[in-house]
């Protein structure tokens, strides 16, 4: 089930106008030439979101690499972080 | 329908109230009304998109104050009377009008697949593809007064088919009873700036799924 913001006017209005405003509100910050790409699903058609694997998980299991990933990361609005760069700025 | 459920683009609608460790519910009732809203479903009197078409149909107002699930409820509610399930003198009391067996309790031996889900969908090659992927097309100018999911801030837009989804029901004629006119959804991209303006982000692009009577050739 997706989290109430996800569902609220603020988010369905904003997210295809200013993506990019909305990410930042989550905390995440995008360089200019990474290409946005917003998906409204207004068909039968459900989006999964593969979050990038962030630098310094290469020696880690599926189990550790499970632990690292949040809801915000599955729906797409925050990036996947190692735990001691979590809660900096 | 150009309805207030139409909002994409739309500015100042408030901040995003964020959770953190959200629950799946927040009152037992709202588990309560996302279960009878899929259960009411397998009486088959009405489909998933006459479901929606019964959210944008909420008056406007009440469609923004609302909470999601009492969206919900208020949903079921219209339903369930305007389908003939409950009347409403039964509705607002609570009890069976005496003597009627109209609607019998739902029980799982009557309704075995009550949770079936699934969306028809297929890859019917008898129903032809107007457009190729790659093709530019244009999101027709047009503003169904029933349902429809043409998003308004598509409309007279140009963009390219980047995917062919298949054959799925019409929803605008689906909804309303009136035929499943199956055709096919394609995902088409529509950058920023056709969508915007010069304003918006160079390289960013919205993908919006979109059945073939939403387009039109360039």
């Amino acid at each position: 089930m997706p989290p109430v913001w996800y569902k609220s006017a603020p988010y369905r209005s904003r997210a295809v106008i200013d993506p990019r405003g909305i990410l930042r509100e989550f905390g995440t910050q995008l360089p200019d030439d990474v290409e946005v790409r917003v998906w409204d699903s207004t068909a039968e058609l459900r989006y999964l979101v593969l979050p990038e694997r962030p630098v310094g998980t290469e020696t880690m299991n599926e189990e550790q690499l499970t632990s690292l990933i949040t809801r915000d990361a599955m729906v797409g609005v925050a990036k996947v972080t190692l735990p001691t760069s979590r809660g900096n700025p | 329908m150009n309805g207030a459920h139409d909002m994409g683009g739309q500015r100042d609608m408030g901040p995003l109230e964020y959770e953190k460790n959200e629950p799946v519910f927040h009152a037992p009732w709202e588990a309560r009304v996302y279960a009878l809203t899929r259960a009411m479903r397998a009486w088959g009197k009405w489909n998933l998109d006459a479901d929606r078409h019964a959210l944008e149909r909420l008056p406007p107002a009440d469609y923004l104050r609302m909470s999601y699930y009492e969206r919900w409820f208020h949903r079921l509610a219209r339903q369930v009377v305007e389908h003939g399930l409950v009347s409403k003198e039964e509705f607002e009391s609570g009890m069976a009008a005496p003597g009627s067996t109209k609607t019998p309790a739902m029980t799982l031996a009557t309704f075995p697949h009550w949770l079936s889900r699934g969306i028809p969908s297929s890859e019917d090659p008898n129903v032809r593809p107007r457009f190729k992927v790659r093709q530019r097309v244009r999101a027709r100018n047009i503003s169904p007064t029933g349902h429809t999911r043409l998003p308004r801030y598509v409309r007279g837009k140009a963009g390219v088919i980047v995917r062919d989804h298949g054959v799925y029901l019409f929803p605008d004629s689906n909804a309303h009873f009136q035929g499943e006119k199956r055709q096919h959804v394609y995902s088409v991209r529509f950058t920023a700036q056709e969508l915007w303006g010069s304003r918006a982000f160079h390289n960013d692009s919205v993908y919006v799924d979109l059945w073939d009577d939403y387009l039109e050739h360039i």
